[in-house]
C-alpha cells in the first residue's frame, strides 16, 4: 500500500466512523444529534440545596434529592427526564417536551420533607395542610431506613416502612402512648395519609394502610417517602422554559441561514481560487458532514448557540484553505512548477494554520472549563470544529488537490 | 493574478500607523461615550439580561395583537420594581415581559419558587384572557434566574477572560520568542473586546450568559488572524535579513492582505446569513460577533503590527521603500552578499528625501533574524553604512 492509498484509507475510516452513529440514530428514529431543550422545547431548572444552618450538604443528600425529584416529575419513568447533580450542591432538572412549565416548577419547587406528626384525637383529611397547626413532629423522613409497597392483613395494597434504630425507639414510645389516636404523615406540609394508631409499633416497622391504595399509588407513595427521606430544602436558582414552537422556529431559521451562507461561500471560493476553490468546497462539505457526525458520536447536546457555532465555524474552517491557496499563488509567482508550488504551499501554510488554530483551541478549552451548561456545549462544538477543520482543510484538500494536479496542469486554473 | 516579484509593491501600512491608531481610538472613545450614555439612561453601560440581573423573562404568543402599555400594567401588579414589556416588531401578537415577581409573601425559600410559578401562571392567564383567551395562548419562553447566578457568571467570565488572555500570551511568547509579539497581540485583543462591547452597547443588544462565549470566540478568531501575520513576519525576517524591520512588516502585511480580507469575508458571509435568516434568538449573538470579527480583522492588520514596531523603540528617520525586489533579495541571501539598495526600490519623486545615517537606517542589516532591530553600533558597521549612504545618494541622483 503506497502513501496515497494509506491516506485514502484514513479519510474513509474517519468518514465511516462519523457516519455510523447518525445512521444508527436515524434508523432507530432518534434525532441525528441530541437536541438541547432550547431547541426541542421543555423545562430546565437548576436547584440549589440549602441545608439548615450548621449543616453541610453530603453527596448522599444530593443523590437523595435527585431521587425525590425524579419521583415527583417522572414517577412512571416515561418521559426522558434528565436529572443531574451539578457541582457539590446543585441539581439540574431537564424535562423535554413539557408544555406546562409552571406545573413542573410547582412540582419540584417543593422540599420533599416527610414528617410523621401527632394529629391528636381527630383524623386530618388527605391533602389538608398541617402548616400553622403546630402539631408535634414525632419523626421525619431523615429517620427512615426504608419504605416499600406491601399489603395489609386483608391483602390490600399498603406502604411499609422501616425506621433507623433510635427513631424506632422514639416511634415505639410515641405509638405506645397514643393508641387510638391519629398519626398524620405529611409530605411538604400536606397530609398524604392519616392512619389511626392501632397499637404500639416496636421494632421500627409499620405500614400505612387504607386511603384508597391500589398497587400503583402505593408503589408511588413508597418511592416518594423513600425519596423524601432526605429532607434537604432546595431553592430554585434558575429555570428556563422554551415552548416547542420557538425551538422548531430556531432550528428552521438556522438551517436556512446555514445553507444560504454555505452556498455563498462555495461561490466565493470558486470565484477567488478557481479549481483549488472548488476542491476546498468539497472539503468544506465533508467538514460539515464530519462535524455533525462526530457531534452525534460523542453525544454532544446541541443547543441553539451550538448551532450558531457550527454555522460560524463553516466560515472559519475555510480559512485554512484560503491561507494555503494564497500561498500557492505566491509560490507559483516565484516560478515554481505546479507540483513544487503545491508542496511548498502546504508545508509553509501548515505552520501558520497550526499556530492559529491552537490558540483558538486554547480559548475554546478555557470556555469549556469555566463555562456552564450551554456555554460548555458551545466550547465542545468549537473545539471539535477546529480539529475537524484542520483535518478536512489541510489533509483532505491536499489529498484531492494532488490527485487533481496530476490531471489538470493548466496554470490558469490555479492562479 | 500573479504579483511582480521584481518590483513588489508594498502597501504603506507602517507609514500611516498613526492614522490607524487614531481610527481605533475614535471608535473606542465613541464606544465609551455610548456606554456612559447607557449608564445614565439604563443604569448600566450594557443592556444586561436576566442572567446577570436576576428576574423573569416571559415570551407569550397571544391570540390577538397586544398593547404594551396595557400588558405592562397587568405585569406591574405581580412585580417588584418596574416591569418591562416589549412587543415584537412586525409580530404584534408576540410579547416579551421582564418582571421581578413579588414573592415577599412566601415564608421560606422552598415555597418561594412554588409561589413564583403560581403567580406567573396567573399573570400569563390574565394577559392571555385580555387578548383573545388564554386557552390557545402559547408560552414561547419563560426564564427565571435567581440573584446569585449573575454574580457567579460575572466572576467566571472575568476568570475565563484573564486566564484565556494569559494562556494566549504564553503560547505566542513560546512560539515567537518575543514578548513584544505577545503584548501587541493582547492589545489587539483588548481592542476587539472593547469594540464588540461598544457595538453591543450601541444597539442595546441583550447581554446574557452566552456573551462570554461570544467574547472568547472573538478573541480566538482575532488571535488566529494576528498569528497568521506574525508567522509571515517571522518567516520574512529569516528569509530577508537585509531588509529593515518596518519594511518587513509592510511586506508581510501586504503579502497576507488578500488572505486577511478573504477570511474575514467568509466569516462575515456566515454572520450576515445568520442575521438575515437565523431568527430572533440568534440576532444578538450574530450582531455582537459581527462587530468583534470585523474589529479582529482590522486590529490584526492595523493595530498589532504597528504596536510591535512601537515597542521595539526604534527611531526611524528614514523613508521606507515603496517596492521591494524580492528576487534580488533572495539571490543576495543565497550568495551571502547584501545590498539593501538593490532589494528596496524607492520612487523617483522621493529624491530629495533626507536620509538618516546608515546605522540607524538599517538596524537589522546582515544580522540574524532573531535580532533584526538591534543597532549596528560597532565602528566598522558605521563606516560601512556611511559608505553605503554615499553610494545610495549617488544612485538616486543618477535616476
Amino acid at each position: 500500500m503506497n502513501k496515497r492509498q494509506a491516506n485514502l484509507l484514513l479519510i474513509l475510516v474517519v468518514l465511516v466512523i462519523a457516519l455510523v452513529q447518525p445512521i444508527w440514530r436515524m434508523a432507530e428514529g432518534f434525532d441525528v444529534v441530541t437536541l438541547g431543550l432550547d431547541l426541542k422545547g421543555g423545562v430546565s431548572v437548576v436547584l440549589q440545596a440549602t441545608p439548615p444552618m450548621g449543616q453541610e450538604v453530603k453527596p448522599d443528600d444530593m443523590s437523595g434529592l435527585v431521587e425525590v425529584i425524579r419521583n415527583r416529575v417522572d414517577p412512571q419513568g416515561q418521559k426522558e427526564v434528565v436529572i443531574t447533580v451539578v457541582g457539590n450542591d446543585r441539581v439540574l432538572v431537564q424535562v423535554p417536551g413539557e408544555k406546562d412549565p409552571n406545573a413542573v416548577l410547582q412540582l419540584i419547587g417543593k422540599t420533599a420533607l416527610l414528617e410523621f406528626v401527632h394529629a391528636g384525637k381527630d383524623a386530618l383529611e388527605e391533602g389538608a395542610s398541617i402548616e400553622g397547626l403546630n402539631l408535634p413532629v414525632v419523626v421525619t423522613g431523615r429517620d427512615l431506613a426504608d419504605a416499600y409497597p406491601t399489603r395489609d392483613q386483608m391483602g390490600r395494597p399498603a406502604v411499609g416502612f422501616e425506621f433507623k434504630a433510635d427513631a424506632a425507639d422514639t416511634f415505639g414510645k410515641f405509638t405506645k402512648n397514643h393508641v387510638k389516636e391519629y398519626l398524620a404523615i405529611a409530605l411538604d406540609g400536606v397530609v398524604i395519609s392519616c392512619p389511626v394508631i392501632n397499637g404500639p409499633i416496636w421494632g421500627g416497622r409499620g405500614i400505612i394502610e387504607g386511603g384508597g391504595f391500589n398497587v400503583e399509588n402505593a408503589t408511588l407513595l413508597a418511592r416518594q417517602i423513600k425519596g423524601g427521606a432526605l429532607p434537604i430544602p432546595v431553592q430554585e436558582l434558575e429555570s428556563r422554559v422554551v415552548g416547542p414552537s420557538l425551538g422548531q422556529e430556531s432550528i428552521d431559521a438556522s438551517v436556512v441561514a446555514g445553507i444560504g451562507g454555505f452556498i455563498v461561500i462555495l461561490l466565493f471560493m470558486i470565484l477567488l481560487y478557481r479549481l483549488p476553490g472548488f476542491v476546498s468546497n468539497l472539503a468544506l462539505a465533508l467538514y460539515v458532514v464530519l462535524l455533525v457526525g462526530y457531534l452525534s458520536l460523542f453525544n454532544v447536546t446541541l443547543t441553539l448557540p451550538g448551532i450558531a457555532g457550527i454555522i460560524l465555524s463553516i466560515g472559519m474552517a475555510i480559512d485554512a484553505n484560503i491561507i494555503i491557496f494564497e500561498r500557492l499563488k505566491e509560490e507559483l509567482a516565484w516560478g515554481k512548477t505546479l507540483g513544487a508550488a503545491m508542496e511548498a504551499a502546504f508545508a509553509r501554510a501548515w505552520i501558520a494554520i497550526l499556530d492559529g488554530n491552537l490558540t483558538t483551541l486554547i480559548a475554546a478549552l478555557i470556555l469549556f472549563f469555566f463555562g456552564t451548561g450551554p456555554v460548555k456545549g458551545f466550547a465542545i462544538t468549537l473545539s471539535l470544529g477546529i480539529l475537524i477543520s484542520m483535518f478536512s482543510a489541510v489533509f483532505v484538500t491536499r489529498f484531492i488537490l494532488e490527485f487533481v494536479t496530476m490531471r489538470f496542469k493548466k496554470l490558469g486554473l490555479y492562479a | 493574478m500573479l504579483q511582480n516579484l521584481n518590483r513588489y509593491k508594498l502597501i504603506p501600512f507602517v507609514q500611516y500607523s498613526k492614522l490607524w491608531l487614531l481610527i481605533s481610538a475614535l471608535a473606542i472613545i465613541a464606544g465609551v461615550i455610548i456606554m456612559v450614555g447607557n449608564y445614565r439612561t439604563m443604569g448600566n453601560p450594557l443592556f444586561l439580561g436576566i442572567d446577570f440581573t436576576g428576574g423573569s423573562l416571559i415570551q407569550l404568543q397571544l391570540q390577538e395583537p397586544g398593547n404594551a402599555a396595557e400588558i405592562a400594567e397587568i405585569a406591574q401588579k405581580y412585580s417588584v420594581g418596574e416591569a418591562m414589556v416589549q412587543l415584537r416588531r412586525g409580530h404584534q401578537r408576540e410579547v416579551e415581559i421582564r418582571v421581578r415577581i413579588d414573592t415577599s409573601s412566601a415564608k421560606d425559600t422552598a415555597t418561594r419558587s412554588e409561589l413564583r410559578a403560581e403567580k406567573i401562571s396567573e399573570m400569563e392567564r390574565e394577559i392571555g384572557d385580555k387578548y383573545g383567551g388564554s386557552e390557545n395562548m402559547q408560552v414561547l419562553q419563560q426564564d427565571y434566574v435567581g440573584p446569585v447566578v449573575g454574580a457567579e457568571l460575572i466572576r467566571n467570565a472575568i476568570i475565563a477572560l484573564i486566564i484565556g488572555t494569559i494562556a494566549i500570551m504564553v503560547y505566542i511568547f513560546i512560539r515567537f520568542n518575543r514578548l513584544v509579539f505577545a503584548i501587541a497581540a493582547v492589545v489587539a485583543l483588548i481592542h476587539d473586546v472593547i469594540i464588540a462591547l461598544s457595538g453591543t452597547a450601541l444597539l442595546k443588544l441583550e447581554v446574557n450568559s452566552f456573551f462570554i462565549a461570544v467574547v472568547l470566540t472573538i478573541i480566538g478568531y482575532s488571535i488566529n488572524d494576528t498569528i497568521i501575520i506574525y508567522d509571515r513576519i517571522r518567516e520574512n525576517l529569516r528569509n530577508f535579513p537585509q531588509i529593515n524591520f518596518p519594511t518587513i512588516i509592510n511586506l508581510s502585511l501586504t503579502q497576507t492582505l488578500t488572505r486577511s480580507l478573504a477570511t474575514v469575508a467568509t466569516v462575515v458571509i456566515m454572520l450576515i446569513a445568520l442575521l438575515l435568516f437565523g431568527g430572533r434568538a440568534l440576532y444578538g449573538f450574530s450582531m455582537a460577533m459581527l462587530f468583534g470579527m470585523i474589529s479582529g480583522a482590522y486590529s490584526s492588520v492595523f493595530i498589532a503590527a504597528p504596536i510591535v514596531l512601537y515597542f521595539t523603540r526604534e527611531e526611524r528617520k528614514y523613508r521606507l521603500p515603496k517596492y521591494v525586489d524580492l528576487v534580488a533579495a533572495h539571490e543576495q541571501v543565497a550568495t551571502g552578499e547584501f545590498d539593501e539598495d538593490e532589494a528596496e526600490i524607492y520612487e523617483e519623486k522621493e529624491k530629495e528625501m533626507v536620509l538618516a545615517p546608515k546605522d540607524e537606517r538599517k538596524p537589522g542589516a546582515g544580522r540574524t533574524a532573531r535580532e533584526p532591530v538591534s543597532k549596528a553600533d560597532d565602528e566598522e558597521g558605521r563606516r560601512e553604512a556611511a559608505d553605503k549612504i554615499k553610494k545610495k545618494k549617488k544612485k538616486l541622483r543618477r535616476r
